[in-house]
């Protein structure tokens, strides 16, 4: 199997104990997820942002993946839900298709279609996520 | 980030010593967290900005009556931080080696509009489902069916 692009990282906390979450193949999964449209560095893990907003929490596997939602709707509702809080997470959203070189995923929630996606190592969403939708009066 | 005019330096919260009880708003990151010290009191820690170095949080000191009265659907964000705080919230930065950093503290009245949630700010599945943590997404079932907004209940197993 491919390696994760943070398997050490991964690979740390899974000797601590930490359990990797049910993961399957993407099979050509549209994604949306919030960038900011003037960076240069978006797509980066919750545990690979500086500086990490993170509290005491305990590590998780999950702080090396990256957040999409399967749908646009989806997605804008978690956006209202958490506008005035947005320039910690984006201003925009993008759109792709994740294919099965790109990495595993998680099961969507039901509730808020959100999912994980654990990117291989040559997986760079960069490239083939688009910018679809600016929010707001950034 | 802005610059606020502190009314005094030190809260005296030992924040070597408090303690996560859940977070309450969770989106690639906590954005509100609900902490307790050695002698019980109830902390809820608030994101309202970052730069290159540091995040930025508010810390008000509540009750946890009131945490509970949030977290039910009874009251809503705004309220629980302008009504059901003390009036002196500290202003905390937090590096990436999570060390924190107290500036000062500020009036609650002095905070702008914009950090503060909106009117209808009421807990709501979504402020936790994204969370990795079984905990976080486990509150939703401390909701009433008597508060203002019912949550449901997560189909899935959490």
């Amino acid at each position: 199997m491919e390696r994760f692009k943070y398997q050490a990282e991964i690979d740390a906390l899974i000797n601590k104990g930490k359990k990797m979450p049910d993961i399957f193949s993407p099979e050509n999964k549209e994604a949306y997820r919030f960038v900011f449209c003037r960076s240069v560095i978006n797509h980066l893990p919750v545990y690979i942002q500086q500086p990490q907003r993170a509290l005491k929490d305990k590590a998780v596997v999950e702080g090396y993946a990256l957040s999409c939602f399967e749908t646009k709707d989806a997605a804008d509702k978690m956006q209202q839900r958490l506008a005035a809080k947005f320039n910690a997470i984006g201003d925009s959203l993008c759109c792709g298709i994740i294919e099965n070189p790109d990495g595993m995923i998680t099961a969507a929630s039901p509730v808020s279609r959100h999912f994980e996606l654990f990117e291989f190592e040559d997986c760079d969403l960069s490239t083939k996520f688009k910018v679809i939708k600016t929010y707001g009066n950034f | 980030m802005e610059t606020f005019n502190y009314i005094g330096q030190q809260s005296g919260i030992d924040y070597n010593h408090i303690t996560k009880i859940v977070n309450l708003m969770y989106f690639e990151g906590p954005l509100l967290a609900y902490y307790v010290g050695n002698n019980g009191e109830n902390y809820l820690l608030y994101w309202i900005d970052n730069d290159d170095k540091y995040n930025r949080w508010l810390v008000f000191t509540t009750e946890v009556e009131s945490v509970y009265r949030y977290i039910s659907g009874k009251t809503s964000l705004l309220n629980l931080l302008k009504k059901y705080s003390n009036d002196q919230i500290a202003v905390v930065d937090i590096d990436n080696e999570i060390n924190f950093h107290e500036r000062g503290i500020i009036r609650r009245n002095t905070l702008k509009s914009s950090y503060l949630p909106s009117k209808d700010s009421y807990f709501d599945i979504l402020d936790v489902d994204c969370s990795p943590y079984r905990e976080d997404r486990a509150i939703c079932r401390l909701s009433t069916a008597g508060g203002r907004k019912r949550v449901k209940t997560p189909t899935y197993q959490v």
